[in-house]
């Protein structure tokens, strides 16, 4: 059994780690001959990531089995964190069941971290249907969060025809944020059936901050009172997918 | 036969709830047995103990020590995440229900979170999820442990929530006792009360009644059979019945009994053996042994005790064995025995090693339960009594030397509690003559046995020879103490002072030093008894001093500060300090706190006829080392209190240094009678002198 992967930057594992972080504090890998992949649940079964990073993103990648291994995920960020940004970073699994961390450049750190029992289980997917899909730039979709958050925890998602709206109300007040398609940000839209949900803004904020400037476009696809879904389509990683599920209004 | 009635599916929540909701609502015994006999056939078996742990609101045998407990904070932080709802809405709901499961039922009946997926909550997963919060712990456990409960919380419905919560506060309170569990137990999987006795005996000395179910449910009848002793898991102590006399006591014994002395302690079961993995800084290794003390409710209470933990493991006649004994508090300074209270300061999680300095104790070691790997239980009395003898050659560690001991041994003649002790212990010595010298030590309590053999046994043979009136010892106490030097030593664990005798009169003598020595009274024991884990019967009998040293007069003490109340008591006095006064210096010396005895109305009125009286600080006719008050007042008040008796005591300045240097005089168990006392101002309180009087008419009352 051979695991042993390359990355040009540790900025991949940064971005792969905090985002699994946001939900869980214990994560299991699974690894084939075609890439890595990671998907996992926040223990209230509120929302769900599910990562698949393909061989073809990285610098190197030697697997030739399927396996499966468990970190946890606050150690394994510190050690990633260690990289500054032109550092490869390779990732193997060393004896002993612990995981090998070789940062490179100019000098070289090798770290060793005990690997956790990983969990038995495979987690599904929700089957879902959407009826919106809304294509935004990642940092448009993280300002309209942070527009909301001033005043309420949940945003509702409104979608129309041509444009959507995001409305958040507190005991403040209330906030409306009004995309269409002269906004800037808001690269595509497509509504099967006018949709309106709300969802917690405490999971949509750290997860957008979690894959921050990294993420260029994120696709949000939902359809009214049913799951979110978001995808991010990160530059040498491949596709992010983000569940979480909608708060009941009255 | 047994297994075919288990359904194999995993248990739902709603089913325990169902359960759970039929008990509250029954007192019936069999009712109660009835239901919990039909939950029972109902579980699988590999999850049976789980349930078992569960109805009795644990996570597990006591002695693994796993506590929920969640922070009412918490909880409310809990509720209004899962629920939606703000904490102030949450807070008032809790105000109205007054219990936060009926909260949780109440903040959860509508959800405001849905969930990627429904699933059924079932037992086990409730179970691994309060088994995994009680065990975080640490930076981001707080986090962690809010996530846990929410998981929980999301997915039940509002009468899920409600026992959620509970099992979380540690206030489910369904009654179920053990013997419950046992009687459902045979019912559901043997059809057979008779088996009961088996299973008893199983849980009487595993102490682990899950184990015990799944045993049975999983392996049947013949598995329970093979459950024995093992080590490092508590055995049920053998418990007393009472008697009121040592007559009627010896009546039950055919005659002849072990006596020994009862102390006023913490009972506590020692286990030592090898140990796999020595960890560093691990509380429960000393001397490469591994060593767990478990208290009399089977909870492992080692690491109140790392001195007890480190002076048994340095014991090398203690090798695979598991010995019961009494650990008592002595004081630092003088090795005196001190009431069951002071032991209270080393139950703690922080600040154990000052605790330690300030509260040593010692371990008197009354029997032993396995030895030489295995079980000695059921070996007679007197046998188990004479391995003990062997296993514990007190080799140990000795406490340090004390100065002044002389001092405070001449004032102790005239002393209350504790000069027979020492007696007891200082008669074998005399016995043997002053001509051996004693170590020329006043050596009080047993010391380098190997030269004089036991100094216990000797008092055996003392009395056995009946050349000593015990009681004539505080003459001879006195002598001793003359030529004592300041090198008083005790070991840290020693052998129970015992007798094995028929004479009542022997018996009763043996009694009056126990009591001189500050214990409560004592045990006798059947000579040819076993040991009988987790019974109660008149192999072992208890004898207590009858309080006849109660105070027939009652006292009346100046109110002279108090402290606020708790609790109920909140927005007025919890107790108050009062103090007697001292007509040689004008001045009001504390004797008591006392907080029983008061009705509410009392309290309202004190609060309102003190008030004119409160001053910012001590009043300079009132001198006392009580400093932590919350308000102090002008000595004015005067009430009455009865209290049991009188006794020696450091924190108070009544009589200080009339009877021991650096001790006064205190009140044990008192208690206002509900007179105030208008008519008597406070210089017309108890004097000193007075006190000083009882005290000593009460001494020659127990010593008669």
């Amino acid at each position: 059994m051979t695991f042993s992967v390359s990355t040009n930057s540790p900025d991949e594992w940064k971005v792969v780690t905090s985002a699994i972080s946001t939900l869980v504090d214990e994560a299991t890998f699974e690894a084939n001959v075609e890439g890595l992949l990671f998907r996992g649940m926040d223990p209230s079964h509120v929302a769900l990531i599910d990562i698949h990073w393909p061989n073809s993103a990285f610098q190197k990648f030697q697997c030739n089995d399927s396996i499966k291994f468990g970190v946890r995920i606050d150690e394994f960020s510190k050690l990633i964190r260690r990289g500054d940004k032109k550092d490869t970073v390779e990732v193997s699994i060393g004896e002993n069941s612990t995981l090998v961390i070789r940062i490179k450049n100019g000098y070289s750190r090798e770290y060793k971290m005990r690997l956790i029992e990983g969990s038995s289980g495979s987690t599904p997917l929700p089957k879902l249907n959407f009826n919106s899909r809304v294509v935004l730039s990642s940092s448009t979709l993280d300002r309209v969060f942070s527009d909301i958050q001033v005043v309420s925890e949940y945003i509702t998602l409104g979608s129309e025809q041509t444009k959507i709206v995001f409305t958040g109300k507190g005991d403040s007040g209330e906030a409306n944020i009004t995309l269409d398609q002269s906004s800037e940000g808001l690269e595509d839209i497509a509504v099967k059936e006018s949709s309106s949900a709300t969802y917690s803004l405490d999971y949509l904020s750290r997860m957008i901050k979690a894959i921050g400037s990294t993420g260029g476009s994120v696709i949000a696809e939902y359809s009214t009172k049913m799951p979110l879904r978001l995808e991010f389509r990160v530059a040498n990683i491949g596709r992010i997918h983000f569940y979480l599920a909608p708060r009941v209004q009255d | 036969m047994i297994s075919t009635e288990i359904v194999l599916y995993t248990l739902l929540l709603s089913k325990l709830v169902d359960t759970f909701e039929k008990m509250e609502e029954t007192r019936s015994r069999l009712l109660l047995t009835e239901n919990l006999v039909s939950l029972l056939k109902q579980t699988e078996c590999k999850i049976i103990d789980k349930v078992i742990y569960l109805i009795q609101g644990k996570l597990g045998p006591p002695y693994e020590g796993i506590e929920l407990g969640l922070a009412e904070k918490m909880a409310i932080r809990s509720l209004a995440q899962s629920s939606g709802k703000s904490l102030t809405d949450i807070l008032t709901i809790y105000r109205k229900k007054g219990d936060l499961g009926d909260t949780a039922a109440e903040a959860m009946k509508i959800k405001n979170q849905n969930t990627l997926f429904s699933q059924e909550m079932t037992v086990e997963r409730v179970f691994t999820t309060l088994y995994k919060i009680s065990k975080s712990t640490g930076s981001g456990s707080q986090e962690t442990k809010l996530r846990l409960v929410s998981s929980l919380l999301n997915e039940t419905t509002p009468r899920e929530a409600r026992y959620i919560m509970k099992f979380l506060m540690g206030t489910l309170r369904l009654g179920i006792a053990d013997f419950t569990v046992l009687d459902s137990l045979s019912i559901a999987f043997t059809h057979d009360k008779a088996n009961r006795s088996l299973l008893e005996n199983a849980y009487n000395v595993s102490g682990d009644l899950g184990l015990v179910a799944r045993e049975l449910a999983c392996n049947g009848i013949e598995s329970v059979r093979s459950i024995q002793i093992t080590l490092f898991k508590p055995i049920r102590p053998m418990l007393a019945e009472r008697a009121s006399s040592i007559d009627e006591g010896l009546n039950r014994m055919e005659g002849i009994a072990g006596a020994e002395y009862k102390l006023d302690g913490e009972r506590v079961q020692i286990h030592k053996g090898k140990t796999n993995h020595v960890v560093k800084g691990k509380a429960n290794i000393s001397n490469g042994a591994r060593v767990e003390l478990f208290s009399r409710r089977l909870e492992n209470i080692t690491s109140h005790y790392p001195d007890v933990v480190e002076a048994i493991g340095k014991m090398n006649s203690l090798k695979e064995v598991i010995v019961e004994g009494e650990i008592v508090a002595v004081d630092p300074s003088t090795w005196e025995y001190l009431p069951f209270q002071e032991l209270m300061h080393r139950r703690r999680k922080y600040g154990v090693e000052e605790a330690m300095q300030s509260y040593p104790v010692i371990v008197n070691i009354f029997d032993v339960l396995y030895s030489d790997a295995k079980s000695v239980t059921c070996y007679p009395y007197k046998e188990r009594r004479r391995i003990l003898r062997e296993l514990v050659k007190t080799e140990g560690e000795k406490l340090a030397a004390v100065s002044d001991a002389g001092k405070n041994m001449e004032d102790s003649s005239k002393g209350a509690r504790e000069g027979a002790w020492k007696k007891s212990e200082t008669e074998g010595n005399l016995e043997h003559g002053k001509g051996t010298g004693v170590h020329g030590t006043g050596n009080v309590v047993i010391e380098n046995p190997k030269k004089k053999g036991n100094v216990k046994i000797q008092y055996e043979k003392a009395l056995s020879r009946k050349k000593t009136e015990p009681r004539l010892a505080n003459k001879n106490l006195t002598d001793v103490t003359q030529s004592s030097s300041k090198d008083i030593s005790i070991n840290r664990i020693q052998l129970i002072t015992q007798i094995m005798s028929s004479d009542e009169k022997e018996i009763q003598a043996f009694m009056d030093s126990a009591i001189a020595a500050g214990c409560e009274g004592i045990m006798l024991k059947h000579r040819d008894s076993v040991y009988r884990a987790g019974s109660r019967e008149y192999l072992w009998i208890k004898v207590k001093r009858e309080y006849s040293s109660e105070l027939a007069d009652t006292l009346d003490l100046v109110i002279i500060g108090a402290l606020y109340g708790r609790g109920r008591r909140v927005g007025k006095y919890g107790a108050l300090l009062l103090a007697v006064y001292d007509e040689d210096r004008d001045l009001f010396r504390s004797v008591s706190k006392v907080g029983t005895g008061f009705t509410d109305q009392h309290l309202e009125n004190f609060y309102n006829s003190l008030e004119s009286l409160r001053i910012g600080h001590k009043s300079p006719r009132v001198d006392t080392r009580m400093d932590q008050m919350d308000v102090w007042f002008e000595p004015k008040i005067v009430i009455e209190v009865i209290a049991s008796e009188i006794t020696l005591s450091p924190a108070h300045t009544a009589g200080l240094n009339s009877i021991r240097e650096g001790y006064g005089l205190a009140l044990r168990f008192p208690k206002f009678t509900g007179k105030i006392r208008d008519d008597k101002g406070p210089e017309d309180a108890t004097s000193v002198h007075e006190l000083i009087e009882i005290f000593k008419q009460q001494l020659k009352k127990r010593t008669k």
